[in-house]
This record gives structure tokens, sequence and C-alpha cells, in this order.
């Protein structure tokens, strides 16, 4: 799928390297931006399971998104967009859930965890910091109006996933099994985040002068943020956020 | 620069991107349930004394000697089957099987329930077995008796060797006698740093609380009036203190270990309500509940079975019009082990011990 992708990128800058005209250099055909927005969204599960019975509460986190961007036009409509941003993904979730199958470290020091069917509130702080690399095609509607889609790359450079699971109870690796009370108990796999996220990239920057525009960008992860042998947490979730922000033409 | 945010195109951008965001589904159907506990297991208050409830097991104490037609009520997990059902007449003279399997068919439970008609005051703890599903640790036969086992086998995973509550060969009388023996700790999230664990023994449940471990343990067992006042307490028991005390803050210099070895008397709300009344281990000795105390003040090292007698001293009369009664019997081999002090290695072993109770003759 990538690199079919890529293919068509390809493609599409020889295509325009051909059509080049004499008096235009290469030059004239980039356009350097510094943007700045913030990104809003979740990073969550794209269905939430049967486990999760209430979201009672969602806020967000200072998450802004900063960094430089580069088009390169191929033609009048056309062009290709890539460019490095320091991102900051994150938000609070406060949850009812039922039978929720995760493990609670009991010792400190110990990977001994309590593994079992939670039932209870759960809270959760998502902080996510990513060097991201964006690569797309463009398309100008009209002069004002340029839509975008591809893809992005994100590496994680520090990340933070801790919550409470908090009034219930967890019953221990069976529903049958013993069960514990627990008033409040903290979790914490910030160690535990993948390190990489690479998602799907669909936006639109409407040009507002000479120098400034508005950008708004939908990045939807297809990495789950745990890896697969992750057990704590018995679904994959996504970094699903919407980036609104000023872009300024140098 | 002006940004004109109302312009349409946008917003309807905006919105179609926020739409996307939101969540592809919605939440679902809620899950069946999965347990398959007895929640309650009981009979007319006019027979009913006690109904214990443990892992796998139901112990009724009921007035009377006839087993033959008794029909409990029986609370399960919301959603799960009983075989027999509850409200069914059974003889229980040998005992009764119970099934409960869980609402989503999947998880299921069997208990024994037998019945007893007295609540037996002397104890020789002779028979011990192992209890617990996946992990299992040292638990006496009469289920009146609880200790901080389950807790340990929890916090650890059931990676534990020796537990600091078993049975000893050791004993005054018998083959067998019980042995507490304080162990290290660890550190614990929620509950912090926890030095040691005391062996503990004691007439109660124990029900795990991580946030606050000595609310854990819930003191005392139903005391009905056909009982008696209970006004002595005896027993033989031995005592080795640990080499060096510490607590939260480390070691406690110039100071030994002590044991505990005590009887309380509380009163609780009458009727069926007053069977979950409890004294924890942070009020067993303060709480304005209590009415009748025994305990062993003499708390230094015996290396020989040494006999206790003590007198169970009241501060109010009895009154079952007004109130119900637990009695606890509690032991441990470090008195502060529910506040974070002991010496590891401190042992205390007892046997034979009654309560022996006095019967109004009128």
């Amino acid at each position: 799928m990538k690199s079919l992708k890529n293919n068509i990128f390809l493609l599409l800058f020889f295509c325009s390297t051909l059509m080049l005209s004499s008096q235009e250099t290469l030059a004239d055909r980039f356009e350097h931006k510094i943007i700045a927005g913030f990104n809003i969204g979740a990073t969550a599960p794209t269905s939430i399971p049967e486990e999760i019975r209430s979201i009672d509460a969602w806020w967000p986190q200072f998450t802004p998104q900063l960094g430089y961007n580069v088009t390169y036009k191929l033609n009048q409509k056309w062009g290709l967009g890539s460019g490095i941003t320091l991102d900051y993904k994150g938000m609070g979730t406060r949850a009812r859930v039922k039978y929720i199958y995760t493990n609670i470290v009991i010792e400190d020091g110990s990977n001994n965890a309590l593994e079992g069917y939670f039932v209870g509130k759960n809270e959760t702080t998502v902080k996510l910091a990513y060097v991201t690399i964006p690569l797309y095609a463009t398309f100008n509607i009209n002069p004002k109006w340029q839509v975008r889609g591809g893809g992005y790359a994100s590496y994680l450079f520090s990340g933070k996933f801790y919550g409470t699971a908090s009034d219930g109870y967890i019953r221990v690796n069976e529903p049958t099994g013993e069960k514990v009370d627990i008033t409040e108990a903290s979790f914490d796999f910030n160690d535990k985040l993948r390190n990489f996220d690479f998602g799907v990239l669909l936006g639109a920057e409407r040009k507002v002068n000479d120098r400034f525009g508005i950008y708004g960008n939908m990045n939807w992860g297809l990495t789950s943020i745990f890896p697969s042998n992750f057990r704590a947490i018995d679904f994959n979730m996504y970094n699903i956020y919407l980036t609104v922000g000023l872009t300024y033409k140098l | 620069m002006i940004i004109n945010i109302n312009n349409m195109k946008f917003k309807i951008l905006f919105t179609s991107l926020l739409a996307l965001s939101l969540f592809s589904s919605c939440i679902k159907d809620e899950p069946l349930n999965k347990e398959a506990d007895i929640e309650s297991f009981s009979l007319p208050d006019s027979i009913l004394i006690n109904s214990v409830i443990s892992d796998n097991k139901v112990t009724l104490v009921i007035k009377g000697t006839d087993y033959k037609k008794l029909a409990p009520q029986v609370v399960v997990t919301p959603g799960a089957t009983i075989t027999p059902a509850s409200g069914d007449t059974l003889d229980f003279t040998n005992g009764v099987t119970y099934t409960v399997v869980s609402e989503d068919k999947k998880y299921s439970k069997v208990y024994t329930v037998s019945v007893t008609s007295s609540i037996s005051l002397k104890f020789d703890f002779e028979d011990w077995f192992m209890e617990g599903g996946l992990w299992k640790y040292p638990a006496l036969d009469d289920d009146m008796w609880s200790s901080a086992n389950q807790g340990i086998m929890m916090a650890k995973l059931g990676k534990v060797d020796v537990y600091p509550t078993r049975s000893t060969e050791d004993a005054f009388s018998g083959k067998h006698a019980a042995l507490l023996e304080t162990q290290r700790g660890g550190t614990f999230l929620v509950a912090g740093y926890v030095p040691i664990f005391s062996g503990s023994l004691f007439r109660g449940a124990f029900k795990l609380n991580m946030a606050s471990p000595p609310q854990s343990a819930l003191f005392g067992q139903i005391h009905p009036k056909e009982s008696g006042k209970p006004i002595h307490m005896t027993g033989y028991y031995k005592y080795a203190p640990g080499d060096t005390l510490i607590n939260r803050n480390g070691i406690v210099p110039n100071k030994v270990d002590e044991f505990s070895i005590y009887a309380v008397v509380y009163k609780v709300t009458k009727g069926s309500e007053g069977l979950n009344e409890y004294l924890n281990g942070e009020n067993i000795l303060t709480s304005d509940k209590l009415v009748g105390k025994a305990i062993l003040e003499d708390r230094s090292p015996k290396d020989k079975y040494t006999k206790f007698d003590l007198p169970f001293v009241y501060t109010e009369e009895l009154n079952y019009d007004l109130y119900d009664y637990k009695l606890a019997v509690v032991f441990a081999s470090s008195k502060n082990g529910d506040f974070y002090e002991g010496a590891v290695g401190s042992k205390l072993t007892v046997d034979n011990v009654e309560v022996v109770c006095e019967y109004e003759l009128n």
C-alpha cells in the first residue's frame, strides 16, 4: 500500500520535471512554511470494546504542534509536501469499565502484577511527544484552498500513559478467582509505549493573505500505541487527532 | 490579518474532520456477568445464628439440631443460576453441594454447604488445609478462623515459600499447633512500604484492602446468647522475638518485639444486619463498640509452652435485647504488625485455646 503510494509520488514527480519550463528555477517550486497548531483528539480504540461501559469525561492536554513544512509544486494544481514537526498528542479520560482485563502492579520494583478482570472506574492520562515527518500530495482547488492527503511517520521521544483504577475490584486471573477490592490503585505504562507511530493524514489549508494561512489536518494513527505483546490493555489504541493552526510562509 | 473563522467552507471541513475523529462506534451492550459467587446464604432469623461464606465453602450455624428440612435463601451474582435452586428444601445432614453458573455460562463455582448447631469455643488447631484457587495458602479447617495469609499471597502473587501463619508439629497436645512467624514485607503501590508481615490468626474474616492493609482483617464471629457470657480465655503459648525490631523509619533501637494474645467482645446491630459489622485492625482495641476484653499483658519471651488464663473485663453488661455481640480472638506474632512494626523471625506458637463461658441460670 505504502510502496504504491510512493510510486505514484515518484511518477508525478518525474512527469512534472519533464514539463519544467526553462525560465523557472527549481528553488521557485519550493514553498517553505512555519506551522503552529494544536492537536485535539483522543488516543483510543477505534471501536469501543464492550468492557468500556461509559466514558464520563474527556479533557485535553497541552498538545501543540510546531514545525516546518515544505511543498514542492509539481504543476499549477498538484504538489508534494513534507516537513518536520514536534507533535504533542494527549488527553485525559474517565471511564466506567466492566471486566476489563488488566494488570495492577502491587509490589514496587517488582515485575509481578495482579492480573485479572477489573470492574470499576478508570482514569487515564496520555501525554505523547513525537517528532513527525509527514509526506503527502497537495491539490490546489483554487488560489485560496488547498487539500492534502498522505501519511506520517512519528518517533516517540517522550511518552506518558498513567492513571488510576478505583472504586471497584479485580478478580484474579479468572472471573471466578479471588476478589480483591481496589479502592484506588495506580498504573503506569510509560515505558511500555511503542516508540513509533505511522498513520494517515488528510487535511486542508486556506490562504488568508500572502504570508498567513490556517490549516486543519486529520491524523489517524494506524499503529497501536502499545506493542501487540502488551497484555495489560487488551485492545489496540490509536492516536486519532485533529490539528488546527496557522501557517506562516517564509 | 483577519481570519474569518466563520467562512462556511472551513466550517464544513472542520466539522467533518471532527466527526471523523469521533469513535466509529458507540458504547456497546453491557457484557453478561462472568462471576459465579454466592453472595448471601441465609435461613430465617429465628433459626440462623451465623453464616460464613468463603471461597468454595459455606458454613451455617443454626439453632436446634434438625438439619433435615432446611430451605435456605441463596443470593448469587446477578444473572447467575444456582442448582439446587434457592428456596429448595434440602437435607443438610451430610452437607449439600451447590453449583453456580455465571450469566454468560462460561464460568462456574462449586460450594459445599455444611450446617452445625453450635459455635465451638474450644480450639485445638489440629486440622489445616491449603485454601485458594490458582494459588494456595494454609488455613484452618474451621472457617470461623482467618489469617492474613491470603493477603500476602495476593501481594506476592502466590510466590511465597512459607506463609507467616501455618501449622507446626511442635504441639502442646495432639499433633499440631498454630505457628505465627513475622516475615519481611515489601513496598507496595497504594499501601506503600510495609516493612513486615506479622503472623496472624483470628476469629473473623479477611478481605484484602490494598489501600489500608490493617483494615483487611475483619475481627469477630457472632457470639449468640446461647453460647453464654465469655468469662475466661485459656490456652498455651510460646514466644521467641526476632532479632531486630523495625518499622517504616528503619530499626527501632533498644526495643524487643512483642506478641498479642487477646479476645474482645463487641456489640453489633441486632439481627442479620449485624453479621456484616466488624471491627478491624485499626479499631479492634479502641472502638466504642467494645464491651469486654481479655488481654495477655505479659508479652515476654517464653521458650516452653506456658499457660495463659485471661479473665474478660467488661465495661458494660451484655444486653441481647438491644444488641447482638461478636467475639474476636486474636493472635499476632508482632503486636504492632498492623502499624507496620515488628521483628522478622518473631515466632508465636499457640495451642489448646478455649473461651470459657458462663451460662445464665434464669
